[in-house]
């Protein structure tokens, strides 16, 4: 069994910044986006209980080698890291594109990954690759459970009532959720051998892309503005008897109409 | 006297007694022999101060006295058994000492010697009669009732007993010239001389003369393998006790380390730490002292080192008393050390059977169970509390660094502590960007080190000092106020400061003390590399964690820096009449002292000082403070985690500082300030409460004390009394 995790690697949370052009600024220290972190904590534990190989893959600037160390520190054998400079500035469909490019150079028989970003947060990468590829797609996994002899995937995809449980032939690509449990965090010895594994890079060369292909030129979607929320409002702190501070909220409430 | 014509097969006397000491010395080895298979611990240097420590704790064994009736117990015990050697020696050595001591001064030394040995005895004899009853009847939390101590009692009682009756038999047999100095024997021999026939005195002086010589030799025989083994150990644990700074933990080479990280077995353990386990005499003190233990959670610092003395004794069992006995393997005496000074992990072939066996037993759950690893607050109170000063916190911390670094296995709460660390160089998990958050809208500028240092040469030699902020003071709403106080008594008084804002991080102690040391190491080199760009003539934080582990463990990591206390400077400000405050509404006041600040690094009046300079406060002292202190609960990196098992330790500290009565907890460290403003919520005494009519006790940092009626010192500012602003908590 076979398991490529994409890895975003994302502007560490609380720092995002926006360039002049209105992009994600990319220069500063990037982490493993949260979301994918759940996915490759699913396949390392699929590693230990079934052998099975894990291989992260990435697209970014030079940073993300930090988030691909530290997700090769946590389990996964190997990482790919489609780096070059021209790649900055595409957008979702620009990214399927590549990943599908860089996923056609790997074996496998799952491709694991998460919702979301935590900086784009455009969501639409994990569906349009599926398509792309033409594998069937598994979202919002709540747990997975591949067949023991990897031709098939089940997995579980809670809904308002309980869960729906859900198969497909490999190769297969899942989209899951936190529900399949927090990350593990990485020991020592785990960050010394992860200096000595391989992160292959690959550049648009590798994956046969002609620069124009990709960027902002060639992006089919642009931002045309970006806004920063408002800053919250002082908070009204209410010392009172329990009583008599239970009423004044209420009457807070009320006056609002949120009863 | 001759000893030979008057004890019945007094030949045999000596033999038997050296053959005693022989299997005591070769049971001595054979703890050492344990000893070699660990790491090694340090180097033995500065003889002066390990001479001083040995004298004041293992011979005037000053910490006993802190417990007065139990150290006079002690003391009488302890300086009987030296005068009671005396006469042994004199016994095995055919009367030797006697001879020689009697030689100078025409045999008075011998005389003074005799009445000082007799009133021992009898003190002896009180103190054990005490010691049984404390143990069979008083009975204190801390002891422990075991048969080991009750035997040790006895044979103590027994061999000064018997000497007692064999010296005033023979008195009564035999005579003394200098009977009338045994004031015991000589009297009491007079007695049975008078009562009792030649023969009787004859079989009855061999009887207790034999009867004390074979306790001697059994004493000597079951010492090596009893908890008393402590009057042999204590001399050296005591002069072989930690040298560096009570507040830094052992360094750790993270890159070279080809090993074990941190403490699994009892083999990763040093020499020291065994030493410690020896010296253990199960008394209890630092249980008592455990503000984990007092909150009835798992953790209990004597069991641990008991469990951990149990682990050393069990990897004996496949070593033979006499080296090459029974054909086994030897342990080599010193394991053969790599390159990086490491200790090589053991050959096989040197640790079979049940030897081997106990040194791969972890000690997590063996010597101490999981949980009370993380239940440990670091605060040291253990370590104070010791008479022969064991170090309990460093192998907690080896323990933490091992499960952490190697298992990946601590309580799951602090994973986002780590990573908020490794990330953003905060626990908080807040920006870098926030750092300053606190200064705006303050009536004055608070400039960054780089802005300083953009200004040039001349603004940067006219700094004082660094205010070093701190995560707790830049993300924490709570203490962002005392930051701002901080920095309005630095402004009143005429300080020129600067911050380090977004270029500091988190100092690392958390870290350090959750067992991370890698996340530590990051964050400190981090600092270490800013701060050496800007040189700061001094470091001031109002942080005791910051304070600790930037002035005493950042020299392990090449940084070396000046660091005082905001007590201390505030302190130094107002005594130099830089500062003062007429905050005449202080009122009574309790402080609470920051484990970090007090215990570990001594600072114990500074902030006291502060605060008696208030006009018309009056401090009220909570029984443990000082050295002395109740931790709050938050050191250790336990501000991060659930404190599920137990009480709360925070509710327990409160309930001790609201019994003062005080309307202010005053304290000095933002953990302390938040763990104690938690507590008064809990115990329905918190700034809340005041609204309510209630009596209001209001948990605050001592600059913020200060601040609210902070006015520069008439000296610097004579004409310009204005009042500054003012910092009142609810804003």
């Amino acid at each position: 069994m076979r398991i490529v995790v994409l890895l975003k690697a994302v502007p560490v949370v609380g720092t995002e910044r926006l360039t002049s052009d209105l992009r994600t600024d990319r220069s500063g220290t990037l982490e493993a986006n949260g979301a994918d972190e759940y996915l490759l904590e699913a396949a390392l534990k699929l590693a230990e209980t079934s052998g099975a190989e894990v291989t992260l893959l990435t697209i970014g600037p030079a940073g993300a080698t930090e988030a691909l160390r530290k997700g090769l520190a946590m389990g996964a054998a190997s990482a790919v890291h489609v780096a070059d400079d021209q790649i900055s500035g595409s957008d979702g469909t620009q990214t399927v594109e590549l990943l599908a490019a860089a996923l056609g150079r790997l074996e496998y028989e799952l491709v694991f990954c998460g919702a979301d970003s935590s900086d784009g947060g455009g969501g639409v990468v994990p569906a349009a690759l599926a398509v792309r590829l033409g594998l069937p797609y598994l979202s919002y996994a709540s747990q997975i459970e591949p067949a023991p002899d990897g031709s098939s995937v089940r997995i579980r995809r809670l809904n308002p009532t309980g869960y729906d449980v859900l198969e497909a032939p490999t190769p297969a690509l899942v989209m899951g959720t936190q529900v399949l449990g927090e990350p593990r965090y990485p020991s020592l010895r785990g960050i010394m051998q992860a200096r000595s594994k391989q992160v292959q890079t690959w550049t648009l060369a590798d994956l046969g892309f002609e620069p124009s292909a990709v960027g902002a030129a060639a992006a089919r979607t642009a931002v045309v503005s970006a806004e920063r929320p408002p800053e919250r409002g002082g908070a009204t702190v209410i010392r009172d008897e329990p009583d008599a501070a239970v009423q004044q909220i209420v009457e807070f409430l009320a006056t609002r109409r949120l009863l | 006297m001759d000893l030979g014509q008057q004890v019945p097969a007094y030949f045999l006397a000596p033999a038997i007694f050296f053959v005693a000491a022989a299997v005591f010395f070769l049971q001595m080895a054979r703890h050492l022999r344990i000893f070699a298979a660990a790491r090694p611990d340090g180097a033995v240097d500065r003889t002066e101060t390990r001479l001083g420590s040995l004298f004041v704790h293992s011979i005037a064994q000053s910490r006993m006295f802190r417990d007065v009736r139990a150290g006079l117990l002690h003391a009488a015990i302890f300086w009987g058994f030296v005068a009671l050697t005396i006469g042994t020696a004199d016994r095995v050595l055919g009367g030797l000492v006697r001879t020689v001591i009697s030689w100078p001064l025409d045999g008075w030394l011998w005389r003074l010697l005799l009445p000082i040995q007799n009133l021992l005895a009898l003190g002896v004899l009180i103190a054990v009669v005490y010691a049984l009853f404390r143990r069979l009847v008083s009975r204190p939390r801390r002891l422990t009732l075991s048969r080991d101590g009750l035997t040790i009692l006895l044979l103590i009682a027994g061999v000064v007993a018997t000497e007692l009756l064999a010296e005033a038999f023979r008195i009564a047999r035999h005579g003394d010239p200098d009977a009338a100095w045994a004031v015991v024997a000589g009297p009491l021999g007079e007695l049975l001389g008078r009562s009792l026939a030649p023969a009787a005195l004859d079989y009855l002086f061999a009887l207790f003369w034999w009867a004390n010589l074979g306790l001697v030799a059994g004493f000597l025989v079951y010492l090596p393998r009893s908890k008393h083994l402590h009057i042999a150990t204590a001399f050296f644990n005591t002069a072989l006790r930690k040298a560096r700074p009570r507040g830094a933990l052992p360094p750790m080479d993270l890159e070279t380390e080809t090993g074990r990280f941190g403490v699994k077995t009892v083999e990763d353990l040093g020499w020291k730490d065994l030493l410690d386990g020896f010296t253990c005499t199960e008394c209890g003190r630092c249980q008592d002292a455990c503000p984990a233990w007092a909150t009835g959670k798992p953790l209990n610092p004597k069991t641990m080192i008991m469990g951990i003395r149990e682990m050393s004794v069990e990897a004996e069992h496949g070593v033979p008393l006499l080296p090459g006995l029974r054909g086994l393997p030897e342990l080599p005496l010193i394991r053969p050390a790599d390159a990086g000074g490491h200790p090589a992990p053991a050959p096989s072939a040197v640790t079979r059977g049940a030897t081997a066996t106990a040194l791969a037993t972890p000690i997590v759950d063996t010597a101490i169970p999981y949980d009370a690893v993380w239940d440990c607050v670091t605060c040291g109170a253990c370590v104070e509390a010791c008479p022969v000063l064991i170090e309990h916190v460093d192998k907690i911390v080896g323990l933490r660094r091992n499960l952490v670094l190697e298992e990946s296995r601590f309580p799951a709460e602090i994973t986002s502590a780590f990573t908020n660390m490794e990330r953003v160089g905060n626990p908080w998990g807040q920006p870098a960007s926030a750092r300053l958050d606190w200064a705006r809208g303050l009536s004055f500028d608070v400039p960054t080190a780089a802005e300083v240092a953009a200004e040039g040469e001349a603004a940067v030699a006219e700094l004082e000092c660094l205010y070093w902020v701190g995560c707790a003071a830049a993300f924490d709403d709570r203490n962002r106020k005392v930051a701002r106080a901080f920095v309005t008594c630095l402004q009143a008084a005429g300080v020129r400061f600067a911050v380090l804002g977004q270029e500091e991080s988190c100092s690392g102690d958390p870290a350090r003390r959750m067992g991370n040391e890698y996340v530590y190491q990051m964050l400190a080199t981090g600092n270490i590399e800013t701060l050496n760009r800007y040189r700061p003539k001094t470091i001031v934080t109002a942080c005791p964690h910051c304070f600790n582990t930037i002035g005493n463990e950042y020299g392990q990591l090449g940084g070396n820096y000046e660091v005082m206390h905001h007590s201390e400077y505030l302190s130094r400000l107002v005594a130099d009449g830089r500062l003062r405050s007429d905050a005449s509404g202080a009122g009574t006041l309790t402080y609470h002292d920051p484990c970090y600040l007090s215990r570990y690094n001594d600072v114990v009046e500074a902030p006291r000082a502060v605060l008696g300079s208030l006009p018309g406060a009056e401090l009220r002292e909570m029984d443990r403070h000082g050295k002395e202190t109740f931790c709050c609960g938050a050191g250790g990196g336990r501000m991060w985690m659930e404190e599920s098992r137990g009480t709360r330790i925070n509710v327990e500290r409160t309930r001790q500082a609201l019994e003062t009565g005080a309307d202010t907890i005053a304290t000095a460290c933002p953990f302390c300030l938040v763990m104690m403003r938690d507590g008064l919520a809990d115990a329905g005494a918190g700034d809340g409460a005041r609204a309510t009519g209630r009596d209001g006790v209001e948990a605050r940092d001592i600059a913020e004390i200060l601040a609210s009626g902070a006015m520069g010192g008439t000296a610097l500012v004579p004409t310009d009394r204005r009042q500054l602003p003012v910092v009142q908590p609810g804003h």
